[in-house]
């Protein structure tokens, strides 16, 4: 699979779930009609943005690639955002962004997405706070269960 | 009864199946627009200006276009998006364009708001006259905005009643007559229609370089149009209109490429459209189909005016254009800094137009007759007064 059709997959999971709000998404061909497209800024002024941030019971950021092996850069930099903002930073942020009101205080979870884990699991360079979203063989679990009960149990892990 | 709904891209494709699919295109076939090259005969006429992000084809015939623009686009680049609804009307089919009616300058990584601004009160003005001309629906939806003045995600509740009504006409206009659309959605949507007459009624200005030209009049000289744009024209605004006056330049005069009529050798009127930017294909392409509009609906030639786009990238008219830029950006020196003194900029404006200006080559641009304003203006425009030569296509 693509990184776009991991990307729109993802996105239509997250939107037939009512256990989950679609804050952001960074949509392939750049027409941001379904959500916002929020950015962060960490103190360096630098630029991150993830392809999906999703609030179900946490606050999940992901990226998607079409490989894990793709991804392993997008696990450094989802952890660098969370260790260089900070975890309130962060939610003020995005909730700022997105126009939320509420002022819980959600763990962050991170995640990313690929359609092919040609890593078979994991690398040396795989961030141990960084779950994995295998979309090769996600989708049952997720029709069964829905997305949110799916990422809720990549946290027990 | 054959119903595709074209997308042109992923994300049309996703609203489309998600909110249009419903009762009567539930069975429509939902494809992806196709390239001008690969496109059935249908589809060509619109695809040859631009793409629309919902085509609806009903039997072999378009029945509805819809254009969204999340950006709802201010200033000089209100028309950025209406060549395409202007073709779609001009073409005979209704057309529908979604976008927030005013929006807050800002860039969603800076803390403070910024005042609303209106989108062009003439886009508004324009669509409801061009149904009229065209006996089509023309129509313009609110994209509402959210907390920070921008577009809101369709499928917020912000958002979701008007994406809904927006469904709900595109598929009404679906299987009614083209013809008849017009009195149908003033039937039907008459909120809508009241929508666009209250932000077609905003006071605007900005009109300055479209306007009458009495005939005859030397086409191949600079001077009629010195003479017919306002008083001071390139003095006062932006310094960059100094660059429209060197490459206009006061004493050339221009060949003539073509075998158009020569209509200004004759008494009558034209209508005319003074690009004083350069080279860029968006916002140009709509005025140049604003004013097509105009001259369409008064019977009148179009002549376009667009100095700083050259038809011979290495003739020696550009080549002395951009000799001057990099001259003044150099030394200050030169055509361009000559020109400013004439129009009578301060020796402070200069400075800090000189300290701005890039001397990239396209500030003076090469005319491509295979691009999108190259297309249009082919379709369009009777007379195009380039830097160098006046282009009078056949009609």
């Amino acid at each position: 699979m693509t990184e776009e059709e991991v990307s729109v997959a993802l996105f239509m999971a997250a939107s037939r779930d009512d256990e989950i709000e679609v804050l952001s998404w960074q949509s392939i061909d750049g027409k941001n009609y379904f959500a916002f497209d929020i950015k962060l800024r960490l103190p360096t002024n630098e630029r991150m943005e993830p392809d999906l941030i999703l609030k179900s019971g946490s606050l999940w950021l992901i990226e998607v690639k079409g490989l894990h092996s793709e991804a392993i850069d997008d696990e450094q930099k989802l952890v660098r955002l969370v260790r260089e903002l900070g975890e309130t930073q962060v939610v003020e942020q995005v909730y700022r962004r997105a126009g939320k009101l509420e002022r819980d205080a959600p763990d962050i979870a991170l995640a990313v997405a690929f359609g092919e884990d040609d890593l078979r699991g994991s690398s040396q360079r795989c961030e141990a706070s960084v779950s994995h979203i295998n979309w090769s063989i996600a989708p049952a679990e997720v029709e069964r269960a829905g997305l949110a009960r799916y990422l809720d149990a990549l946290t027990q892990v | 009864m054959a119903l595709t709904i074209y997308c042109d891209e992923l994300s049309d494709e996703l609203l489309a199946r998600q909110y249009l699919c419903r009762d009567g295109l539930s069975a429509a076939t939902v494809e992806r627009l196709p390239s001008l090259a690969t496109a059935p005969e249908v589809l060509k006429p619109l695809l040859r200006w631009e793409r629309h992000d919902w085509v609806i084809v009903r039997d072999g015939v378009i029945v509805c276009t819809v254009e969204f623009s999340r950006h709802g686009y201010t200033g000089d680049n209100g028309f950025q998006r209406f060549a395409r609804l202007f073709r779609s009307a001009s073409l005979g089919t209704p057309t529908i364009y979604f976008t927030p009616f005013s929006r807050t300058r800002l860039n969603e990584l800076d803390e403070g708001l910024q005042a609303p601004r209106n989108v062009a009160p003439e886009l508004f003005q324009t669509l409801l006259r061009m149904g009229e001309t065209y006996n089509v629906a023309c129509v313009g939806m609110n994209w509402p905005t959210t907390h920070d003045g921008t577009a809101a995600p369709l499928t917020s509740p912000a958002a979701l009643p008007q994406l809904h009504q927006l469904c709900d006409l595109v598929r009404a206009l679906a299987v009614t007559a083209p013809g008849a659309s017009l009195d149908f959605v003033a039937d039907n949507f008459p909120d809508v229609v009241t929508a666009m007459r209250t932000q077609a009624a905003i006071p605007f200005t900005g009109t300055a370089t479209r306007g009458l030209l009495s005939l005859p009049v030397e086409m191949t000289e600079s001077r009629w149009i010195w003479d017919w744009l306002p008083d001071g024209y390139f003095g006062h605004g932006k310094a960059d209109k100094v660059l429209a006056a060197v490459a206009l330049a006061l004493e050339r005069e221009r060949p003539v490429v073509g075998e158009g009529d020569p209509f200004w050798e004759r008494e009558g009127q034209a209508w005319v459209l003074f690009l004083g930017y350069q080279w860029r294909p968006d916002p140009a392409s709509g005025l140049v189909a604003l004013a097509a509009e105009t001259a369409d609906r008064m019977g009148l030639p179009l002549v376009v005016v667009w100095p700083r786009v050259f038809r011979d990238r290495n003739g020696a008219d550009r080549r002395s254009a951009l000799l001057a830029l990099n001259e003044f950006q150099a030394s200050g020196t030169g055509a361009v800094y000559d020109e400013a003194v004439r129009l009578g900029l301060s020796g402070d404006a200069i400075a800090r137009f000189r300290d701005r200006v890039s001397t990239n080559d396209n500030q003076f641009g090469t005319y491509a007759a295979n691009s999108k304003p190259g297309r249009i203006l082919a379709d369009v425009a009777a007379a195009v007064v380039l830097g160098d030569v006046i282009l009078a296509p056949p009609t």
